[in-house]
């Protein structure tokens, strides 16, 4: 086995995946994931079914996401690809999330332009968008049992949330105002660090295993 | 070559990299461009690209592909041109994702690197929190277009435990929720509300 893969997921069953796998695994999402859930689709595929990251994986991959610009989408599969099998990986994953989707819709746009008419599929996408909330709600519990140990970290999130939800402050500048706070709290301290590992024993394995 | 290809690739690298927070956060600037400023489509297109982008499989920021093959393949003059809408399309979509995908991988490079670093550990625990709260945040928003009536609320609700509780493919929740909604909304009189 390739020492750098082993280095990068002590704890996901991800090192033995190959190009392939990941190419065919994207190109099914591509097809499969639709509007305001897709990220919480792939976070179900990935890591609850296939089991290719842990929730920890995902999510701080996540948090990088979030603090870049760009689509969140097409940003984790990068991180995902790029986690699992290094640039390689990143470029196959993207492109096959984002090049067979746009073969339909390149068809869709066709058909919007030169007949001029959309299908009806408000009132079916009603019941799917309703789905896609559910789906989000789910990654949101996850998210929330992932990272909500102690009393801090309940106020990080609040200030978070509604910082985004009542102040309609956008996400980059939340992070910017709320990180500030969260890392200074957190910093390596002497007595903490040593402390910190053993209070989840997937942190230690995590910390250690470089 | 056109002009418009330039304006295409120039508007769209520049939104790639201020798309902080999702590529939601640039549409009302897209919807500037295409329409007030450039002309490629009147209000109510620009609309429907929105909501075909929301249907269509992939990543809704597709949208890009849908507003340069206006802008290229079908403008007012001509007739349709396939391979310059194409070439728009094509153009748009590395215009959108490339920029921000290099920015993400030399960072999450680095991220990789620095594993089992004490600072990193300090980032990771410290956004992780924040994360939770711009999940919650986000799922609110698509919540509150998505959420109307006590049939959709019920089915994101029953979705939300079954996702929650058992391995089916969400997808196929999608599709019995699609044609259910079908169904009701067809039958059920005041289901559209509270």
């Amino acid at each position: 086995m390739n020492d750098q893969h082993e280095e990068r997921s002590p704890l996901s069953q991800g090192r033995n995946i190959s190009l392939g796998q990941l190419a065919k695994l994207f190109f099914f999402i591509s097809l499969t994931s639709f509007g305001g859930g897709a990220t919480a689709y792939i976070r179900r595929i990935i890591v609850e079914n296939k089991k290719w990251l842990t929730n920890e994986e995902f999510f701080s991959g996540l948090a990088l996401v979030q603090l870049l610009p760009g689509a969140n989408v097409v940003g984790i599969s990068l991180y995902i690809g790029n986690h699992l099998r290094g640039i390689p990986g990143a470029l196959i994953a993207a492109c096959c999330l984002i090049f067979p989707a746009s073969m339909i819709f390149f068809g869709l746009g066709f058909l919007y332009f030169y007949i001029g008419e959309l299908p009806s599929i408000e009132i079916m996408l009603k019941g799917a968008g309703a789905v896609a909330c559910g789906l989000m709600a789910s990654m949101f519990v996850e998210a929330a049992k992932e990272s909500l140990h102690n009393l801090i970290d309940i106020f990080l999130f609040l200030v978070s949330f509604l910082l985004v939800y009542a102040a309609h402050i956008h996400v980059p500048y939340v992070i910017f105002m709320v990180a500030p706070i969260a890392i200074w709290w957190y910093r390596p301290r002497a007595s903490k660090t040593i402390s910190q590992p053993s209070s989840s024993p997937q942190e230690t394995q995590n910390n250690y295993h470089g | 070559m056109d002009n418009t290809y330039l304006i295409i690739a120039k508007l769209f690298f520049l939104l790639s990299l201020s798309a902080f927070g999702g590529g939601n956060t640039v549409l009302p600037s897209m919807h500037m461009a295409a329409v007030s400023q450039h002309h490629w489509m009147t209000n109510q297109q620009f609309l429907d690209l929105f909501s075909i982008s929301k249907a269509a499989p992939g990543p809704s920021t597709l949208i890009v592909e849908l507003i340069a093959m206006k802008a290229t393949g079908f403008s007012e003059e001509s007739h349709f041109l396939f391979f310059s809408a194409a070439l728009g399309a094509l153009l748009a979509i590395l215009a959108i994702f490339l920029p921000s995908s290099l920015l993400l991988l030399v960072v999450s490079r680095f991220w990789e690197i620095f594993q089992g670093m004490p600072w990193q550990y300090t980032i990771k625990k410290a956004l992780l929190p924040i994360t939770a709260g711009l999940i919650l945040g986000s799922t609110w928003i698509v919540a509150k277009t998505a959420i109307h009536g006590w049939i959709t609320a019920a089915m994101g609700l029953i979705s939300l435990i079954m996702i929650l509780r058992t391995k089916i493919n969400p997808i196929i929740m999608m599709l019995v929720a699609a044609l259910l909604s079908r169904i009701l909304f067809k039958y059920i009189p005041f289901s559209d509300g509270f």
